[in-house]
């Protein structure tokens, strides 16, 4: 059984691997040919070198396509790890204990706990919720996300009886950030489980696709981790709903290719997902990384080592692409977008140390490789732009007649006018084959046209897609280009919450702002390119256009009103969106209820209801007890607050109070006891906000 | 409960007493008491026993006095449903707060509130199971990395990077020269 599947796994492989070579090997060889018919010389070779990275990145992603796009159409699809699940009944009564772990980090509370509702009542329905315990791990630092996090949460265990089902942890010092958090949880309580599985704050699965998963896991004992795909979902801006219409549209296609290769050799990306505890606790725990950060130190793209180092366990890592029922959500804009960008970036960059590290199976060291290419590749891009410009001003400025030298390409009598729109013809017929094929996929496969909004609102919004991609492919060029180089010259970003709200969009000043090495950038590849001719302008007119317009660009794909007037059109549609899965509408209709909670409402912060609100005290008092601190009572802050209200405070002084239970209660008493003339107004105000 | 006996109370100032019969109010509107026969009764009768105090010689404010009355009450009735379910703290003001959310007595009990006993067992068992539950039993255990060779290219940066972490100008002075090669490279390619 083992050497069949590994015959199979080869047989994929080898096809996989020598269409990916095809097809990258003939535009870099037309491209060779090309630079020798016009004259070899050193930096034409440098030139080459960058071309070939590029453009096998470029195959990579259109074999992806192919093999996807044919697996989909193979009669009996195999080598797919939810199948396994059609294949028999064991265990179908008990499920053993699973943790799902969601790490929180400022997060918007609403939001959070709503999903947290959505999947545990999700979970109620299938009959088998009892086997699932949910776990907040908070590493809030902002006292107002602190504060209502701990209210919202337990509220909403009070209205579902779920305490002891859905817990809440706090840590005060967040060791690590993100992965610390999680490595502390398994410390701590990861052997009462057989299973985790990992959630992401935006994170929403369904109850009947949570159980399945464990069923995956089952059934097959030698998986470690298992993957979904999670769709992007709740797009409200222009750029959000063109995020989830290609993440829903092109994903399985992709999904499909992506699994057709890697089977147990697959990757982890940080959510939605399962992990079996026992390899994971004692194998993938992750070592620090030689030197200082950005570049050493801590890794922060902790999801692709934990995968490598499963594999080097010998467990299998699979993606579970197809898997229905997994969502996430996306940034709303392209300035959002690039923040979180920029810290993937690092993270990424991090794993060059771990390229070459002896025992890492080779599909890790190519998911690592991917990951870091997933960024350099635009700071080859602008190379290659600079190079190729600064050659092509060089031809212009010579005023030498061109004669070309013989090439292969002779034999077809192409002339180098020819030659050169063959080879832009083949490579710009790679990079949108993925597009044609998700294209054609959505048209012939059965039923599916029909949640994208039949196969016209297809077309348009395939159209619409590869436009504005075309249009910000540029705009991210420079942004990644920077995030490399920054990373490279030692300047690490800090840890930020990932904002997923549209609201009223950018503002065009502020996009301007934001845009404004872009602008300049446009502006620069423009009097370069027409200096050479205008020919040569017109083939960079993407380049320079996109970064030129890239304020309007960015203002314009951020408004949540254009994205409305599209889905209102049907435009850029989502399957979910013309029938909404329970767990999406149970999660919608939470966040409004935890939104407009009138214990939030009002100026008043977090801080301020902590120390004047009867239950949420009682809460932080009661929570902030299970923590023995031997910290001092911070008598002075308490006086201080009493006497200069609470915006007198600094934030690490308000933590203070909070943390400190007899504080919080002194503060509370003498708010409501004192007499109303010797404390500052703003508690009086507070006060009145009951009424 | 108190039979309602209150007249308004003689005070220097009026205002104080408006003042204390809004402090009280919004501190049973805090616990969300929204019965509104409830309330009234509530707050004349607390007003009632802080008019008497102040008529008794205490030369605390109205709003004073009747907040510390409020919280007495509160706190006695708190006191004895928590001994009457069977249980006991010493911190019976945030316990019994925290108790009160957790059944959900404004939602399921409001008529319960301050309402001499016996209660139903029914509410008795909301507050004897609220219990704030935030996290299972511990089970420790440790993560610990197990060691990676990365390998002689890795560890050649390693070295490297030691070497400019030991001489930060060095790391200056490398930024420097791929700057300067960079220029030339720009240079030779444009001649």
């Amino acid at each position: 059984m083992a050497g069949k599947y590994r015959a199979m796994v080869s047989t994929r492989r080898l096809v996989f691997f020598t269409t990916a070579l095809l097809l990258g090997s003939v535009p870099a060889v037309l491209f060779a040919d090309f630079l020798w018919r016009l004259g070899y010389s050193i930096p034409k070779g440098f030139l080459l070198a960058l071309f070939i990275i590029l453009i096998s990145s470029v195959a990579w992603g259109a074999t992806h396509a192919i093999i996807g796009f044919l697996s989909r159409r193979m009669p009996r699809r195999t080598g797919r790890i939810e199948s396994s699940l059609e294949h028999d009944n064991e265990n179908e009564e008990t499920l053993p204990a699973v943790a799902i772990a969601m790490p929180v980090y400022n997060e918007d509370t609403s939001r959070v706990m709503a999903g947290l509702k959505a999947m545990y009542l999700a979970l109620e329905k299938t009959g088998r919720g009892e086997s699932f315990d949910f776990f907040v791990l908070s590493d809030s630092t902002d006292p107002e996300k602190w504060v209502r996090e701990e209210y919202i949460w337990s509220l909403l265990c009070r209205k579902l009886k779920a305490f002891g089902r859905i817990h809440y942890r706090r840590r005060s010092v967040n060791t690590d950030k993100k992965a610390g958090n999680l490595l502390e949880f398994c410390q701590d309580w990861g052997r009462r489980y057989r299973y985790m599985i990992t959630l992401d704050a935006d994170s929403l699965m369904g109850g009947d696709e949570l159980v399945n998963l464990v069923g995956i896991m089952e059934r097959n004992h030698n998986v470690g981790i298992c993957q979904t795909a999670p769709r992007i979902v709740f797009g409200e801006s222009f750029w959000g709903r063109l995020q989830q219409f290609s993440n829903h549209f092109y994903g399985p296609v992709f999904m499909s290719g992506l699994n057709s290769w890697q089977q147990g050799d697959g990757n982890y990306w940080g959510h939605n997902a399962i992990i079996r505890m026992v390899p994971f606790m004692d194998h993938c725990a992750l070592p620090d990384l030689p030197g200082r950060e950005p570049f050493g130190g801590k890794i922060l793209s902790h999801d692709f080592v934990e995968a490598a180092l499963m594999r080097r366990a010998g467990y299998e890592v699979w993606l579970a692409g197809e898997y229905e029922g997994s969502y996430e959500e996306g940034p709303q804009d392209i300035v959002e977008h690039a923040v979180r960008d920029r810290r993937w970036c690092q993270g990424n960059l991090q794993h060059v140390w771990l390229l070459f590290s002896r025992g890492l199976m080779p599909s890790s060291r190519i998911h690592l490789a991917n990951g870091i290419l997933g960024y350099a590749s635009s700071l080859f891009w602008l190379l290659f732009l600079i190079l190729g410009g600064i050659l092509a001003y060089n031809r212009e400025r010579s005023g030498l007649t061109l004669l070309p030298e013989s090439g292969f390409a002779n034999f077809w009598e192409l002339t180098i006018g020819q030659h050169a729109i063959l080879l832009a013809g083949v490579t710009f017929a790679l990079l949108f084959l993925p597009k044609v094929l998700g294209l054609l996929d959505g048209w012939i496969t059965k039923g599916r046209a029909k949640g994208f909004g039949g196969r016209t609102r297809i077309l348009l919004s395939v159209g619409l897609e590869t436009i504005v991609s075309a249009l910000v492919a540029p705009i991210f060029m420079v942004y990644h280009s920077g995030f490399v180089l920054a990373t490279m010259l030692g300047k690490g970003v800090s840890w930020t919450t990932q904002n997923r709200v549209a609201g009223k969009g950018i503002q065009l000043p502020d996009a301007i702002r934001a845009h404004k090495l872009h602008i300049l950038a446009g502006a620069g590849i423009l009097c370069l390119s027409q200096s050479i001719s205008m020919s040569f302008s017109l083939w960079m007119a993407p380049i320079w256009l996109g970064l030129s317009l890239s304020p309007l660009i960015s203002f314009l794909l951020s408004k949540p009103s254009i994205g409305s007037l599209l889905r209102r059109f049907g435009i850029l549609m989502i399957p979910e969106e013309s029938k909404e899965p329970e767990v999406l509408c149970l999660a919608r209709l939470g966040e409004q209820e935890f939104s407009e909670l009138e214990e939030f409402s009002g100026a008043f912060s977090g801080f301020e209801r902590a120390a004047v609100d009867p239950y949420v005290n009682a809460i932080r008092v009661a929570m902030a007890r299970k923590t023995k601190s031997d910290q001092p009572v911070p008598r002075n802050l308490v006086v201080q607050a009493l006497k200069t209200g609470a915006g007198s405070l600094s934030v690490a002084d308000r933590m203070k109070i909070l943390e400190c239970p007899d504080a919080l209660l002194d503060l509370y008493n003498r708010i409501w006891l004192d007499d109303p003339k010797s404390i500052h107004g703003s508690w009086s105000r507070a006060i009145a906000n009951y009424n | 409960m108190d039979t309602l006996k209150f007249t308004a109370p003689r005070a220097k100032n009026f205002v104080d007493w408006t003042t204390a019969y809004e402090r009280v109010e919004r501190y049973f509107l805090s616990l969300r008491i929204e019965n509104k026969l409830l309330l009234s009764q509530l707050i004349a009768a607390i007003l009632s026993r802080a008019a008497a105090r102040l008529d008794s010689g205490s030369e605390l404010a109205p709003p004073v006095i009747a907040m510390q009355e409020a919280r007495k009450e509160v706190d006695d009735w708190f006191r004895n449903v928590l001994i009457m379910a069977g249980l006991f703290s010493d911190q019976v003001g945030a316990h019994g707060r925290l108790a009160l959310f957790l059944s959900n007595l404004p939602g399921r009990w409001q008529n319960e509130f301050m309402h001499p006993g016996p209660w139903p067992e029914d509410f008795l068992d909301a507050i004897r199971s609220a219990y704030l539950d935030t996290s299972p039993e511990f089970e420790r255990s440790s993560m610990t990395p197990r060691p990676i060779d990365l390998g002689p290219v890795s560890a050649l940066a390693d070295e490297t990077w030691k070497v400019i972490g030991r001489w930060p100008y060095l790391g200056t002075v490398f930024v420097w020269g791929l700057y300067l090669a960079a220029l030339s490279f720009i240079f030779l390619m444009t001649r």
